[in-house]
């Protein structure tokens, strides 16, 4: 089946401009609901954006605030990227899982006459198109820091190469322990890449000056780029680093493991009914099961009866439902906030999360997730003497969600045909949301502080600097994600809204310029060794971000955006 | 609530969606807004609920000028789409009870009201199973009921008759509606069924082209067109040739 019969919908379109054209009427009304495209920014285009602003900034902040380029500053970039990559697999996995289980297209199948064979090739082809910003950023990563450490560009073509062939056997074999689709090869397409890059491989050992400016950097690329590094070191100089391959094969298989149960779950259908998937609901927000989702005769189930429904009217008379909104205080994040926040400011939060808070289990999980991340930096710190405030800004990502947090009222909802953020439908205002998600954010950040202070700590002595050194990073790092929360807070509040398209042209303007100079003020942040001009610079990261929340309420109050957007925030992203 | 359009204009890029809308609408009655697709219907009851900015004009709720981060007015109002906002994860009643406490509309003796309405919408016994698991009507009457039990003074929804809901949710519906109404409270819905409109209306509201082409009562508007039309689908269809 072809999705597209390009010859009839150039002949459609043929035909129906000679009808607008022949008629004055239609002529005027086209004109009036024409709408241009171009003017909307898509947050993939941000995210390239921001990519392809920082990665070099990045490169270029390691150089300098070390003085001259060091090889040590490159590998210490190049554990993060490496890092970076594995959560990109990973994605890519998520993403092979949404076009087979939760993609749109497969209900419009489900209505067609079309075979469940075509349906798998129809999404196959969609997941392979799916844009990737994979082809930007490893080029552009490589490119700078090859250039900057001396490597040639010789070196860049063969390890592009390497690392794409790489990441795509880790992929599929990765959808292999997942899935187990019959559909897919994916063993067979693994072996495949994998013969290629091993014939790559030899082709560079074999010859010469090429290999030893690859081996360079090369070893960073694939996903797992940590554990080439491990190895190398292993071979070079000791084996106390191999156990780390123990970290992805785990994280391999129990997310194999989980992912097989969830599928299990989900695709209750035997056989290879794709396109009758009976779970299918569109995936809107994080967590929603979706606006649209079929009604199953589950609805029926679990219904009570006589002297249950007796019981039910009780507890409604004794207002249990009311109480469902009730905080839990017992945990001592909730706890905190309950005396802070005031009752209205309570109901805020309360509508921002969906019902009651579970901010302690977030930021324990938080604390897990660091912790390996900590594990890992920590070792690789041995020989990666800069590591410390890239360590501690990656490990405070990690610590604080995104450094902001999850928020549920910030999901979309389907209204009409198109998505409205959840808090949207309730009598919230701008004003209201703010200080209520920068108390929260703020009381996460300082609960941060110690653990990152101690990594931070350790880190540096890890990497022979001092115990002053790590502290200070730290705090340093405390301090940023604190002054950023007011541009956090009003990309959430656009973000999630049409902020981004209506007023595009002074977004455009504005934002520029502002990224610039906060560029600045971080790079000199960790830059400089004078507190002075630390605090300024942390100032002018507020000032950036009270002047983005400012105009971002003041174009709402105006009108200049709509809680309406063509697009759920939450399918978009990197990849 | 007495609301007051003035000169409410809407464009999306190039589109006006709603141009220089001039309404005034008295308290405890019912509208129903009608008009072609894309004419503009959906975005008035946006631009009313404060989801969508009005890019000129002005918007008045009892004299008082609407603002979209006036807590206090939008209080007194609420939207129901033809997809209502919610947790789907949530049971109808943990909505309801969500919705309450939103609108501080908690107060002792609502959940004798609430036990009512769950009744007569048919929703009792399912008031406790998650809104994922309910059919688009029950979710929709489970977002109807909170509205009903808050009893704003402005209810604004998007094609009520249209969302699923059955015969007798709908009957109940407008008997709440009719006893709303003699309360002071002011209905504007939007509903492509004109029998409907012309019916379960004191006023009618033609929108054509993001314009607001009539407003009167039903029998009003027929007798104005006396000679021309006799139905207010005739109506509907000279309007919209009018605006060719």
């Amino acid at each position: 089946m072809k999705r597209r019969g390009r010859w009839l919908e150039k002949e459609l379109r043929r035909r129906v401009r000679r009808e607008i054209a022949a008629s004055p009427d239609l002529k005027r009304e086209y004109k009036r609901v024409r709408r241009s495209r171009s003017r909307a920014i898509s947050s993939r285009a941000m995210w390239m954006f921001w990519v392809l602003l920082v990665l070099p900034l990045m490169v270029w902040a390691i150089l300098v605030g070390r003085g001259a380029p060091s090889r040590n500053g490159l590998e210490g970039f190049h554990a993060c990227f490496a890092l970076w990559l594995t959560g990109w697999a990973f994605w890519r996995v998520q993403m092979f899982y949404q076009c087979y289980y939760w993609d749109g297209d497969l209900w419009i199948y489900g209505h067609l006459p079309v075979l469940d064979r075509e349906v798998f090739r129809l999404q196959w082809r969609k997941f392979l198109r799916q844009p990737s910003i994979m082809l930007v950023v490893v080029p552009v990563a490589l490119c700078v820091t090859t250039t900057l450490a001396g490597g040639g560009w010789r070196a860049l073509l063969p390890a592009l190469a390497f690392a794409a062939l790489i990441h795509a056997a880790c992929v599929c074999l990765t959808l292999f322990i997942a899935t187990r689709l019959p559909q897919v090869p994916h063993v067979k397409i693994a072996f495949g890449f994998c013969s290629v890059a091993a014939g790559l491989f030899i082709w560079l050992v074999k010859s010469g000056e090429v290999a030893a400016e690859y081996f360079r950097w090369a070893y960073w690329l694939p996903p797992f780029g940590w554990i080439n590094y491990a190895f190398l070191e292993g071979y070079l100089g000791g084996y106390h680093l191999a156990w780390l391959l123990l970290l992805p094969v785990a994280a391999m298989v129990v997310g194999g493991w989980r992912w097989r149960a969830t599928l299990e779950a989900t695709y209750a259908v035997p056989g290879e009914m794709f396109s009758i998937a009976p779970t299918w609901s569109p995936q809107v927000t994080g967590g929603d099961a979706g606006q649209l989702a079929m009604a199953t005769d589950d609805a029926r189930a679990g219904v009570p009866e006589g002297s249950q429904m007796t019981e039910l009217e009780n507890s409604i008379r004794r207002r249990d439902f009311l109480a469902s909104m009730d905080w839990k205080t017992e945990r001592w994040f909730e706890w905190v906030m309950a005396r802070w926040l005031g009752s209205r400011e309570k109901l805020v939060a309360s509508l921002l999360c969906g019902g009651p808070p579970t901010w302690t289990k977030e930021f324990v999980n938080a604390i897990y997730a660091s912790a390996v991340t900590m594990i890992i930096l920590w070792f690789l710190a041995g020989s990666v003497r800069s590591l410390t405030m890239w360590g501690c800004i990656f490990v405070a990502y990690v610590l604080l969600p995104a450094l902001g947090g999850y928020w549920r009222g910030f999901g979309t909802a389907l209204i009409g045909s198109q998505f409205s953020p959840m808090y949207a439908g309730f009598p919230v205002s701008h004003g209201e949301i703010f200080p209520v998600v920068f108390k929260v954010n703020l009381l996460r950040s300082l609960a941060a502080a110690p653990v990152l202070v101690l990594f931070g700590m350790a880190i540096a002595v890890r990497a022979g600097e001092t115990i002053q050194f790590g502290i200070i990073m730290a705090l340093k790092t405390v301090g940023l994600v604190i002054a950023l929360q007011p541009t956090i807070i009003a990309t959430r509040l656009s973000g999630c809204a049409s902020g981004y398209q209506r007023p595009a042209r002074l977004w455009q303007a504005g934002l520029v310029p502002l990224l610039l100079v906060g560029l600045g003020a971080g790079f000199t942040l960790y830059a400089s060794q004078s507190l002075t001009w630390a605090l300024v610079s942390l100032a002018i990261v507020a000032i950036i971000g009270v002047v983005v929340l400012i105009s971002c309420f003041k174009w709402y109050e105006r009108g200049w955006f709509d809680q309406l957007s063509n697009k759920p925030d939450e399918l978009s992203g990197p990849g | 609530m007495k609301i007051e359009l003035q000169g409410l204009t809407k464009t999306f890029d190039s589109l006006r969606a709603l141009d220089r809308v001039r309404l005034e609408i008295e308290p405890g009655q019912i509208v129903a807004v009608v008009g072609a697709n894309g004419a503009g219907k959906s975005t008035l009851l946006r631009c009313l609920s404060g989801i969508v900015g009005a890019t000129e004009g002005l918007i008045f709720f009892d004299q008082e000028e609407f603002q979209r981060d006036r807590v206090d007015l939008r209080r007194r109002l609420m939207f129901l789409p033809d997809f209502p906002y919610m947790f789907t994860e949530k049971t109808a009643l943990e909505h309801i009870g969500l919705v309450l406490r939103a609108y501080e509309a908690d107060q002792p003796g609502v959940e004798e009201r609430v036990i009512s309405l769950l009744r007569e919408f048919d929703l009792l016994a399912i008031a406790t199973q998650p809104l994922n698991i309910l059919s688009r009507g029950q979710r929709y009457k489970s977002a109807l009921i909170a509205l009903l039990a808050i009893d704003p003074e402005l209810w604004l929804l998007d094609e009520p008759m249209a969302s699923g809901m059955d015969p007798h949710g709908i009957n109940s519906f407008k008997r709440e509606a009719l006893a709303a109404v003699r309360r002071g409270r002011t209905i504007i819905y939007t509903t492509q069924i004109l029998e409907l409109a012309e019916k379960f209306s004191d006023r009618v509201c033609v929108i054509h082209k993001g314009e607001a082409r009539a407003f009167d009562t039903a029998s009003q508007l027929k007798t104005d067109a006396s000679g021309k039309a006799g139905s207010l689908e005739a109506i509907f269809d000279q309007l919209r040739g009018e605006g060719g």
